[in-house]
């Protein structure tokens, strides 16, 4: 018996000893949300955000698609700048699209083939003379920073005796094929099966529709920090710039392009345009009274949203421009931007029990 | 006789051999499909890449950085050497190389620290100062060595020992506010369960939180005491089996609840394992009984690895604020499943004279994996700063730069503070036991 008395007094001291050494308390512990709540949510993402995004997307691709065919049927100056006018609507279409990586869109590897910038030109070079694969990935070759190359890398004759060159066209037109082809597969499984056991997957367990939301969610908003902003602006490089990294270098859409990245991202967090909207994660943050520190964690990010973005649109130039004539400003976007980071990656997930898992432990844990 | 002549005694008074037979079968037939697993799993290709930057832990830095190539082949020696071990086929020499092989693989790299890695490799380096293939092995079966029936004592109890010190430990580290008040990690990582079939709805509850919190607690405090006793040995190794596979079931813990469930099985009488043991051809009465020839080098051995193995665990009451935070006296001291953290570590490159060159791309230089893990360690942020001072130094062909960190991590549910200071040069920082002035010490309002 004498063991169990030892046992039992270890176990007071332990407890007691640790309960003065570090007094703690804890802002907000996993918060239930209601059933209806999350199916609600989910359905208003499904049918406001992501569905009518990824069609809009999809329809702005076909009209691209028709150009190209008119263009590459017959290689005029016209056709040309109609074709770069479908480019830039298709290109900025899919920024709204962007974001919702996951599900149908992971499985098609979307942003793979739609959207990795920078491009590649040996890779490019070498998929034109070898002729594309679309089962490749990891390319750089593909998608709309090929085309924004190839619509704009030179003076319009240039451009237009490139394109009529046959392995060009038939590169230009399997690329275009195979963005359609996925993007169509995605539009279909939103709208079928996996549309439906998105709004129903409640929960918080990896995989569940707010984990996806809320990981992806972060994932593409440090896509823009790191890949459309930072790594051109050379404060990744001590300084060194990289104006030709920016999305849409060769167009000069690299502003227009952040600012719809900013912008859908944004909608993603508001669940559309701003704090008035009906429900999204800051209603969601909101509803549940998060607090952080003594302030409300919503009000803390949407005023974040807001310098950044006033700071997005206050440069003047395209960004591959702004990151050498605009320096401060650039940086200063940068740094607000990273000050996001750490509100959305680790005190939002904290705060609605949600595991970052976009980077996750490839073995055993413990 | 006094007392110490009377635990020495005890220490030295005989058993059969059979409990230490079957613990090496086991555990290194568990090794052995441990390894085969780790190998087949493709886990050295994506952990051990060539040419990376590998964390590393306090004094053990020198071991080397030896790419995936070189750790399969570690990986295919373990593979043979455990297998040989748990035969009992040149004993020594292969426990000795499954230990070294082990402790290689295990010090690689620090970020993919587990603490049943740990407990294993301290299981292996008792075993080669044991005499497990004295007695139904292949060694004595081929080449006559002299083979004992008896052995003394202290040869079982010290791994009883050394697996009642894991369970106390991790016990005694449950006993923390995070988890005995508020429940934490269980709260928030049970409902993430909750789309599991029956148990689901129920993990979701947060009762259920602080139940396990409780009982977790309680289990494992005194599960060394009831598995001790004979009396209460049988219903709680019923515990032992319902507690690990459930947390198996519900954590990716890998092998470890399979190490425990196997482990502990020495704490059944010797009687019952030469029983077992001789249905498959064991026979208790064959060979002589060891006799422990000089008693005072091993009383200090065996009293310097209980000393070690008590202090280890006990050193973070030396350091100052919370150790779930600061994690100094973190590894190495049983603490397990204590902890929900994330973190983002932005590292800012200044000159001598403090103007600000750039920041780093974490990604350039660490796999995710490591980047998290680095994120929310103060010992890594420090290791990586100094690494990156190298490496920049090198890259941009620039000298006396310094390196500082913005790294705000959140700690069980806690909103996200400061982990180290912003303004301290962190490649200028020296390693050692002595506190880190630099970490920002965990507020609680």
């Amino acid at each position: 018996m004498r063991i169990f008395s030892v046992l039992a007094i270890c176990l007071c001291i332990g407890f007691f000893s640790s309960c003065s050494s570090d007094d703690t308390s804890v802002t907000s512990l996993c918060p239930e949300i209601e059933e209806s709540e999350q199916t609600a949510l989910f359905q208003f993402y499904k049918d406001q955000l992501i569905i009518p995004a990824y069609e809009q997307a999809l329809s702005d691709l076909g009209v691209l698609n028709t150009s190209l065919d008119d263009l590459l049927n017959e290689p005029t100056a016209e056709n040309l700048s109609e074709a770069r006018v479908a480019f830039r609507s298709a290109y900025l279409s899919w920024e709204y699209a962007e974001p919702y990586y996951f599900g149908p869109a992971e499985d098609q590897l979307i942003e793979d083939h739609v959207n990795y910038f920078p491009l590649n030109r040996d890779s490019l070079q070498f998929s034109i003379d070898e002729g594309f694969d679309s089962d490749l990935t990891e390319r750089y070759d593909r998608g709309f920073p090929a085309m924004d190359y190839l619509f704009y890398f030179g003076s319009e004759d240039e451009i237009l005796e490139y394109i009529t060159n046959s392995d060009v066209r038939s590169y230009l037109l399997a690329n275009m094929d195979n963005m359609v082809n996925r993007l169509s597969q995605v539009v279909e499984e939103w709208n079928g099966s996996f549309g439906s056991s998105f709004v129903s997957n409640i929960g918080k367990v990896d995989g569940a529709s707010l984990s996806q939301i809320i990981n992806t969610y972060n994932r593409h908003f440090e896509t823009i920090k790191r890949n459309r902003i930072g790594l051109a602006s050379g404060v990744l490089t001590l300084g060194f710039k990289n104006p030709s990294v920016v999305e849409g270098f060769y167009s000069g859409l690299s502003l227009d392009l952040a600012k719809a990245a900013v912008e859908s991202s944004s909608n993603y967090f508001y669940g559309g345009s701003g704090t008035d909207s009906q429900r999204g994660i800051y209603n969601l943050l909101n509803d549940l009274n998060i607090q952080v520190g003594n302030e409300s964690l919503a009000n803390k990010m949407d005023a974040t949203i807001v310098d950044f973005s006033q700071l997005l649109n206050d440069l003047n130039s395209s960004l591959d421009a702004a990151v050498i004539n605009e320096e401060a400003a650039v940086s200063e976007l940068y740094q607000s931007m990273s000050s996001y980071v750490v509100l959305a990656k680790t005190d939002m997930p904290t705060a609605l029990c949600i595991s970052i898992t976009y980077v996750d432990n490839p073995s055993d844990s413990d | 006789m006094s007392r110490i002549q009377k635990l020495s005694s005890y220490l030295r008074s005989d058993v059969s051999i059979a409990p230490l037979v079957s613990f090496r079968i086991l555990f290194y037939g568990l090794f052995l499909f441990g390894a085969c697993r780790f190998l087949d799993s493709g886990w050295i290709y994506e952990l051990y890449l060539d040419n990376e930057f590998y964390f590393k832990f306090y004094g053990l830095e020198w071991v080397p950085n030896i790419g995936s190539k070189a750790m399969t082949f570690i990986y295919l020696i373990m593979i043979v050497s455990s297998l040989f071990c748990m035969l009992g086929l040149f004993y020594r020499a292969s426990s000795i190389v499954t230990f070294i092989a082990f402790f290689f693989y295990e010090f690689t790299d620090a970020t993919n620290y587990l603490n049943h890695y740990y407990l294993v490799l301290l299981l292996l380096f008792l075993l080669i100062f044991s005499p497990a293939n004295r007695a139904f092995s292949l060694d004595v079966r081929f080449w006559k060595i002299k083979s004992y029936s008896r052995i003394p004592r202290y040869m079982i109890l010290l791994i009883q020992v050394q697996l009642a010190m894991v369970y106390f430990f991790a016990g005694l580290a449950k006993l923390n506010t995070d988890w005995m008040v508020n429940f934490m990690p269980m709260a928030v990582w049970l409902p993430a369960k909750g789309d599991l079939p029956l148990i689901g709805p129920i993990l979701a509850k947060p009762i259920t939180a602080a139940i396990f919190s409780y009982g977790g607690a309680f289990y494992d405090l005194s599960i060394a005491f009831f598995l001790f006793f004979k009396r209460t040995r049988f219903v709680a190794y019923l515990f032992v089996l319902a507690f690990h596979l459930m947390v198996g079931l519900l954590f990716n813990i890998g092998l470890f609840p399979y190490i425990m469930i196997l482990s502990t099985t020495i704490f059944f009488s010797d009687e019952l394992h030469a029983k077992i043991l001789s249905k498959i051809g064991f026979n208790p009465n064959k060979g002589s009984t060891f006799i422990v020839n000089r008693v005072a080098p091993l009383y200090a051995a065996l009293s310097l690895f209980l000393f070690v193995q008590l202090i280890l665990p006990l050193r973070s009451l030396a350091y100052p604020g919370s150790v779930l935070w600061h994690e100094q006296g973190y590894r190495f001291s049983w603490r397990v499943m204590l902890i929900e953290k994330t973190g983002v570590a932005t590292f800012k490159v200044y000159d001598k004279d403090d103007v600000f060159l750039g920041e780093v791309d974490n990604s350039k230089y660490l796999s995710p994996y490591k980047e998290k893990q680095m994120a929310i360690q103060p010992d890594f942020i420090m290791q990586y700063a100094k690494y990156l001072k190298e490496q920049l130094e090198e890259e941009y062909k620039i000298k006396n730069i310094k390196i500082k960190c913005d790294c705000f991590a959140a700690l069980n549910g806690r909103a996200s503070q400061r982990l180290v200071d912003p303004d301290i040069d962190l490649s200028k920082q020296i390693d050692s036991w002595s506190a880190k002035s630099w970490i920002v010490q965990l507020k609680d309002k």
